[in-house]
C-alpha cells in the first residue's frame, strides 16, 4: 500500500518521472493502461503527460482507466498530481481537441496562447509564483521552473502558483485532493525534485 | 519571465563525447554520464546529445548508454543522429529523452515526422537544418555536411510549421566551429520568417558573441559546444556574465559567480587584493 502509483496510458515518457521518483527514493509502481485489472494498492496517483488532449483521453476511456481514477480520486479521495498534458487532463476540456471531454476532476476549459505576439510553444525555463504552501513547501518563490506546452489554464480560483507568459497564467492547481503543476518539476533541477517530495508527504507514503 | 536558454549541445562518437574541430579532428573528452552531471551540477539549461556516427552507419545513438547516463539528469534532454523512423523516436522517449532533433532537408516527405507530432505532441520534435548563405541574398538549406543544396530556407521553415515542429535548431555551415560569432543576420532574418521558438547553433566562443546574439536577434536559446568544456564551470561563469550583461537568463541554482567581474573574453577579472584583506 505504501506507494504511488504511476499512470501509464501509452506513448508518455516515464523514465523522468521514475527518474525523480528514485532520486528521493520514494516507492512507487507504474500503472499500465494496458494491464487491465488495476488494484486500489496505492496511496496516490501521478499522471504525467505529453501528446494532445484527445488522442491521450481516448486511451484512458478505451482502457477503463477513468472509472479506476474516478474511483480512487472521487469516492476514495486520494491525492493526485498531474504533470504539463496531465495537468491539464484533470480539467473538463481543451481548446486542442474540441468535443472531447477531460477527467473532469476541476470544473474549467483548458485555452491556447495568443499567437499574436508570442512565440509558440511556450518552452524554457519562467518563473512560478507560490506562497510556499503543501505542494510548494520549501521552494524557493519566484523559482524558475522547465515549461513546454502551447494551451493553458486561464486565471482560476484555485490556483496555487501563478507565472506570465504575454498574460498570467495558472501554473501550479489545488482543488480538494486534485493537484496539476502546468511545468516540468522532474526537469527542473533541485527545486522541481521537492514537489515529488512534497507529493509524497502528501500522500502520506513513508519513505527513507 | 521566460529566460533565454543556454544549450549544451555534446558530440557522441563511439560512445566517446569529443570535441569537434572542423567536423574531421576530434578531441576525446570523456564519459557521458560524467559530462552530464557536471553540465547539469554547472546550471546548463538543457542538453542536446548528437551521435556523430549515426545517420552515416543507418543507426541511433545506443539506448542503453543514453538511459544509464541520465538517471540523475533533471534537464530537459534532447538526442539527436539517425532518428528515422517513429520507433526510433520513441526508444529515445522510452531511454530518457524528452525531445528528438531530426535534422532533415527533405521534410516534404517525412511521414515518421507527422506521427512522432501527433502521438507524443509538437513540443517533442526539434527539426534541425543546416543553414548558408548563396550570393550574398537568399539563405538555402544543404544536405551532407553542407554539400548538397536542397531548398530555399523560407520554404523549409513553412514545411516545417505545417508538419508541426515544436522548435527550429538552425545551424549555420559558415560559422560552425569558428569561434567568431554567431551569423546574427541569419538569426535576425528567421525570427520574422516563424514564430517557433529558433534555437542558434554555430561560431559560439566568447560571452561576447552570446550578447551579441541575445541583443540583437529574437532567438529563444543558443547552443554551445566548444566553449564548454577544459574550464572549471564553464557553463555557471558564463551565466553570470551574461547576467552582469544584461541578458535574461536563469540565474545559477548550484555555483554562483554573481560576485566576480568578467572580461568581455569570459575571463574573470581578479579581485583586489587589498579588497579582500580587509
Amino acid at each position: 500500500m505504501n506507494k504511488i502509483g504511476v499512470i501509464n496510458y501509452g506513448l508518455s515518457n516515464l523514465t523522468s518521472i521514475s527518474n525523480a521518483l528514485e532520486f528521493h527514493q520514494i516507492p512507487y509502481k507504474i500503472i499500465n493502461h494496458y494491464d487491465g485489472n488495476f488494484d486500489n494498492d496505492y496511496l496516490g496517483f501521478i499522471l504525467p503527460g505529453v501528446g494532445s488532449f484527445g488522442s491521450a483521453m481516448q486511451i484512458i476511456k478505451q482502457s477503463s482507466l477513468q472509472e479506476y481514477l474516478n474511483l480512487n480520486i472521487n469516492i476514495l479521495n486520494k491525492p493526485i498530481l498531474g504533470i504539463c498534458l496531465g495537468m491539464q487532463l484533470l480539467f473538463d476540456k481543451s481548446e486542442e481537441s474540441e468535443g472531447e471531454e477531460g477527467l473532469g476532476f476541476i470544473p474549467g476549459k483548458i485555452v491556447r496562447f495568443s499567437e499574436d505576439c508570442l512565440k509558440i510553444p511556450h518552452v524554457g525555463w519562467n518563473n512560478v509564483t507560490h506562497d510556499n504552501q503543501g505542494l510548494f513547501d520549501g521552494v524557493k518563490n519566484k523559482n524558475d521552473f522547465y515549461f513546454d506546452h502551447s494551451y493553458y489554464s486561464e486565471n482560476h480560483s484555485c490556483s496555487i502558483a501563478k507565472s506570465t507568459y504575454g498574460i498570467e497564467f495558472t501554473s501550479s492547481i489545488q482543488y480538494k485532493n486534485i493537484f496539476g503543476v502546468q511545468f516540468h518539476p522532474e526537469r527542473s533541477q533541485i527545486e522541481g525534485l521537492k514537489i515529488f517530495l512534497n507529493f509524497a508527504k502528501i500522500c502520506g507514503v513513508n519513505f527513507a | 519571465m521566460l529566460k533565454k536558454r543556454l544549450i549544451a549541445t555534446i558530440l557522441l562518437k563511439n560512445k566517446c563525447v569529443v570535441q569537434s574541430i572542423s567536423f574531421n579532428k576530434f578531441l576525446p573528452i570523456g564519459s557521458l554520464e560524467i559530462v552530464l552531471q557536471f553540465l547539469e551540477k554547472w546550471d546548463i539549461d538543457e542538453v542536446i546529445i548528437l551521435d556523430l556516427d549515426a545517420s552515416k552507419n543507418k543507426r541511433t545513438i545506443n539506448f542503453n548508454l543514453l538511459k544509464n547516463s541520465s538517471r540523475k539528469i533533471f534537464v530537459p534532454l534532447t538526442v539527436g543522429g539517425g532518428i528515422s523512423s517513429f520507433d526510433d523516436a520513441k526508444n529515445a522517449f522510452h531511454n530518457g529523452a524528452d525531445k528528438v532533433s531530426i535534422n532533415s532537408s527533405f521534410l516534404s516527405n517525412n511521414n515518421f515526422i507527422q506521427q512522432v507530432v501527433n502521438d507524443f505532441g509538437s513540443q517533442s520534435v526539434i527539426l534541425s537544418a543546416d543553414v548558408r548563405i548563396e550570393n550574398n541574398a537568399e539563405y538555402y538549406v544543404y544536405a551532407n555536411s553542407g554539400k548538397n543544396k536542397i531548398i530555399s530556407l523560407k520554404k523549409w521553415i513553412k514545411q516545417a510549421e505545417n508538419l508541426g515542429a515544436g522548435e527550429l535548431l538552425i545551424n549555420s555551415i559558415v560559422n560552425d566551429g569558428m569561434k567568431n560569432g554567431y551569423d546574427t543576420c541569419l538569426y535576425q532574418k528567421i525570427t520574422e520568417l516563424t514564430k517557433l521558438p529558433i534555437i542558434a547553433l554555430g561560431g559560439a566562443g566568447s560571452v561576447i558573441h552570446l550578447v551579441d546574439l541575445f541583443q540583437n536577434t529574437n532567438v529563444s536559446a543558443a547552443a554551445i559546444g566548444n566553449m564548454l568544456y577544459f574550464t572549471e564551470h564553464s557553463t555557471s561563469k558564463l551565466k553570470s556574465a551574461l547576467v552582469k550583461e544584461n541578458i535574461n537568463v536563469r540565474p545559477s541554482c548550484f555555483i554562483s559567480y554573481d560576485e566576480w567581474n568578467f572580461e568581455l573574453d569570459g575571463r574573470i577579472i581578479p579581485m583586489n587584493l587589498k579588497s579582500l584583506y580587509e
